[in-house]
C-alpha cells in the first residue's frame, strides 16, 4: 500500500511543474542568488560608494585623509552629482588636525543612496580613516615618521602600525552555533535555502488533499477498507520519502554545485551518515508542519496564503533573508522559536563539523515539534474526513 | 431477498435544520437494480450518503442483510460507491489509478493482476490503460469511475448519475455494463435524471420528493393503470369511491398486484353499466415521476 501511495504522490508531484518549481527550482535559485549577493557584501561593502571632500584649503592633511578613505574602500570623486557622501572639512583643518578640531565641525552628509544597513559601517570607516590621519599627524610631529618619506611611504607606515589583527588569536566557541561565526556566503545561504525548499512541501501536500476532497476521491476513500488513520499515515510516509529524496537532491546541488558556480569555498561534510540522520529530523518536522497546514485549509487560496505565507514568514524571522546578526535583539530572539531556524542550524553544524552535543538540542526541538504537529494534524484530519458528506 | 432494510430514516442538516430525509422505510431487494428518482433537492444524494455510512448521524436504522457490525464497516466490506464526480487521480494513468485503489483493499498479489485485467476488460478500458486519466474522453472517465468501484468486488454498488454528460455510444456501453452487473448478481442502486434509462435498467423504482419516499414501485408487481370507458355514466357507489373520474364516462384505477387486477375485472363484470372499452397499461417511469403523491 505504501509503495503504491508513494508512486501515486510522486507521479502527481512530477506531473505538476509548479510543484517541481517550488520544491527544487525555487530553493536552488535562492541558494545561488543569495550566495552571490552575500559574497559580494563580504568582500567590500563600500566599494560602490563615492565620497567628495570639500575643503577651503587643499593642504597636505586633506590629501592624506583622501588617501586613507581610499584605503578603507571608498571611491573619491570631485563631482557633486556623483557623490554619495559629502565630507566638509572645517576652516584651518590643516592647522588643527593635531592640536584639536572643534566638536562636530566635520560635516558628514550621507545621501539617500546609502541604505540604512550600510550607514553605520560607512560612518565607522570614515572615522577610522580620520583616526589614522590624526595618528599620522602625531607621528610626524613627534618625529616617529620622517618628513623625508613620500606620502605613499608615510601612508604605508601608518597602515602597518595600525594593523592590529596580527596580535589576535581568534577562537570561536563551538557551542555557540551562531551564523556570525560562518565566514562563507555558501555556509550561510546553502543551509537556509535547503530548509526553505524542504518546508515548501506544504504546498503539494495541501493541494493534493484539497483535490482529493473536491473531486470526491476522499469520500470514495472513506468507503474503502482503510481507516482514516491508515490513510493519514500512508500519506505521511509517502511524502516523508519524497521529502527525503528532495533533501538529498538539494544537498548535492548546495554542497557541490553552488560553491563551484559562485566561486565560493567548497563545503565539506566530514561524516555523511550523521548529516543524513539529522536530515531525517528536518524532513519529519517539515512534513509535520505541512500536514498541520493541510488539515487546516479548505481551498487552494487558503493553501497558498497559509502554507506559502507561513513558510516565507518563518524563513524571514529565521534570518534566511536578512541575517540574524543585523536584526534587532527582539527579532533575533524570535528565530529561536522557529523550526526553520532549528533545521538550518542542524545543517550548518554538519557543514562546520560541530559535535553532536551542539546539534542535540535542535534535534530534540524538531522531534518535539513534529510529534505535537502530527498529533494535532491527525486529529484535524479525522474530524475533517468525518464531516465529509456526499452532496 | 432483501439486501438493505431501511426503517424510519430521517436526517436533518445540522447547519440549517433542513429535513433532507423524512421517515423513509424501504426494503431494497438483493441482486436487483433499484432506481432512485426525484427532482433536485429531493434527497437522493443524502439517501445514498446515509446508505454509505457517510452521514455523521441520523434517525432510524439501516441494515445490510448478511453483514454485521457498524454501518460504515459493512460499507467498507462489500459496498462500492461511484460518485457523480470523477473521483480518481487525473495525473495518473488508468492502470495506475486502478492499481492504487486496489492497493487499499489488501488484495492478494496473485489475484491482483487477474482482477485488474478483468475489470479493465469488462469496462472496456484495456485499450487506454496506459493513458493519463485527464486525457480521456468523458465516456472513458465515467467507465474508469466505475472500474475503480469494482476493485472492491462489491456486492452492492451505488451509482450517482453514472451516464451524465456523455455521448449516446458511451451511455450504451455503461448501460450494458450495468446489465452485466445485474447478471453477476450485484445489487445496484442508481440515481439518474434520465428516466428512459431508469426504465430500461431498473427493476425497482423509488421516487423521492421533499425527502420522502412517495413511491416504491417494485418490479414483479403489476403497477398498472386500468382505464374503463362506460357507455353511460356509472352509478355504482363502490366504483365511484374506488375509481378516479377522468371524463363523464371514463374512470381510472391504479392496480398494484395481479390479484387486484383479477378482483377488479370480476367487479367490473358484475356491474350493470355496459362497458365500451377498457385500457390496461403498465406505469412508465415518467408517469411515476410525475404521479401526484396524494392520488397515488
Amino acid at each position: 500500500m505504501i509503495f503504491h501511495s508513494l508512486k501515486k504522490e510522486a507521479l502527481i508531484i512530477l506531473s505538476d511543474v509548479h510543484s517541481i518549481g517550488v520544491l527544487l527550482i525555487l530553493p536552488v535559485a535562492f541558494m545561488l542568488i543569495m550566495t552571490f549577493a552575500m559574497s559580494g557584501e563580504q568582500t567590500n561593502t563600500v566599494s560602490d560608494i563615492d565620497i567628495k571632500i570639500s575643503t577651503t584649503e587643499q593642504g597636505y592633511y586633506a590629501n592624506a585623509y583622501q588617501n586613507y578613505l581610499k584605503q578603507q574602500g571608498f571611491n573619491i570623486t570631485k563631482k557633486d552629482e556623483l557623490a554619495d557622501i559629502h565630507l566638509v572639512l572645517p576652516e584651518h583643518f590643516e592647522d588643527e588636525v593635531l592640536t584639536g578640531i572643534d566638536a562636530q565641525s566635520i560635516q558628514l552628509i550621507l545621501s539617500s543612496n546609502i541604505t540604512p544597513q550600510k550607514r553605520n559601517i560607512v560612518i565607522q570607516l570614515v572615522q577610522v580613516a580620520f583616526s589614522k590621519l590624526r595618528l599620522h599627524a602625531y607621528m610626524l610631529d613627534s618625529g616617529d615618521l620622517s618628513e623625508d618619506m613620500s606620502l605613499t611611504e608615510q601612508l604605508q607606515a601608518i597602515e602597518k602600525s595600525t594593523d592590529v589583527s596580527q596580535y589576535f588569536l581568534v577562537q570561536m566557541p563551538e557551542q555557540k552555533l551562531n551564523s556570525a561565526t560562518l565566514n562563507s556566503a555558501t555556509l550561510y545561504s546553502v543551509p537556509s535555502w535547503i530548509v526553505f525548499g524542504i518546508y515548501f512541501i506544504v504546498l503539494p501536500i495541501s493541494i493534493t488533499v484539497i483535490n482529493e476532497k473536491q473531486n470526491g476521491t476522499l469520500i470514495r476513500l472513506k468507503t474503502f477498507p482503510i481507516s482514516t488513520s491508515q490513510y493519514f499515515f500512508t500519506k505521511v510516509s509517502a511524502f516523508f520519502l519524497l521529502s527525503s529524496i528532495q533533501f538529498v537532491i538539494l544537498t548535492v546541488i548546495g554542497v557541490f554545485a553552488v560553491p563551484a558556480i559562485t566561486e565560493q569555498p567548497a563545503i565539506i561534510i566530514n561524516y555523511w551518515p550523521s548529516y543524513l540522520g539529522s536530515a531525517l529530523f528536518i524532513v519529519l518536522c517539515a512534513n509535520a508542519l505541512a500536514f498541520l497546514v493541510a488539515a487546516l485549509v479548505n481551498s487552494y487560496e487558503q493553501a497558498i496564503v497559509l502554507g506559502g505565507g507561513i513558510n516565507i514568514l518563518l524563513a524571514a524571522v529565521s534570518g534566511f533573508m536578512v541575517p540574524i546578526d543585523i536584526m534587532p535583539p527582539i527579532m533575533a530572539n524570535i528565530a529561536h522559536y522557529s523550526p526553520l531556524y532549528w533545521s538550518a542550524e542542524v545543517i550548518r553544524a554538519a557543514f562546520i563539523n560541530s559535535s553532536f552535543d551542539v546539534v542535540l538540542p535542535y534535534l530534540i526541538r524538531l522531534l518535539s515539534f513534529s510529534v505535537i504537529s502530527f498529533i494535532v494534524a491527525r486529529y484535524l484530519f479525522v474530524m475533517k474526513i468525518r464531516k465529509l458528506v456526499w452532496n | 431477498m432483501s439486501a438493505i432494510l431501511i426503517k424510519q430514516l430521517s436526517y436533518k442538516y445540522p447547519t440549517n435544520n433542513y429535513h433532507s430525509l423524512r421517515d423513509i422505510t424501504l426494503n431494497i431487494q438483493a441482486k436487483r437494480c433499484t432506481g432512485i428518482i426525484g427532482p433536485n433537492g429531493s434527497g437522493k444524494s443524502t439517501l445514498i450518503s446515509a446508505l454509505c455510512g457517510l452521514l455523521p448521524s441520523f434517525e432510524g436504522s439501516i441494515e445490510y442483510q448478511g453483514m454485521t457490525g457498524e454501518l460504515l464497516d459493512c460499507v467498507k466490506q462489500k459496498v462500492a460507491l461511484v460518485p457523480q464526480e470523477y473521483a480518481f487521480y487525473p495525473q495518473l494513468t488508468v492502470l495506475q489509478n486502478v492499481d492504487y485503489f486496489m492497493s487499499l483493499c489488501g488484495i492478494d498479489k496473485r489475484k491482483w493482476r487477474l482482477l485488474v485485467n478483468d475489470i479493465l476488460t469488462q469496462c472496456e478500458l484495456a485499450n487506454v490503460k496506459h493513458q493519463k486519466a485527464k486525457k480521456l474522453s468523458g465516456g472513458y472517465k465515467r467507465r474508469l469511475n466505475i472500474a475503480i468501484a469494482l476493485v472492491k468486488e462489491p456486492e452492492v454498488l451505488f451509482l450517482d448519475e453514472p451516464t451524465v454528460g456523455i455521448d449516446p455510444e458511451s451511455r450504451a456501453i455503461i448501460i450494458n455494463l450495468l446489465e452485466q452487473f445485474k447478471q453477476q448478481g450485484k445489487t445496484l442502486l442508481f440515481t439518474s435524471h434520465m428516466l428512459d434509462e431508469v426504465e430500461k435498467i431498473c427493476d425497482d423504482i423509488i421516487v423521492l420528493r421533499d425527502g420522502k419516499a412517495v413511491l416504491h414501485e417494485q418490479g414483479g408487481q403489476n403497477n398498472a393503470l386500468l382505464t374503463v370507458h362506460f357507455a353511460t355514466p356509472p352509478v355504482n357507489a363502490e366504483l365511484l369511491k374506488l375509481y378516479k373520474q377522468i371524463t363523464e364516462n371514463e374512470y381510472q384505477i391504479q392496480l398494484n398486484t395481479q390479484k387486484e387486477v383479477s378482483v377488479q375485472l370480476q367487479f367490473l363484470a358484475s356491474l350493470e353499466t355496459p362497458i365500451l372499452k377498457m385500457h390496461y397499461s403498465s406505469n412508465s417511469v415518467d408517469q411515476l415521476y410525475h404521479l401526484d403523491p396524494v392520488s397515488s
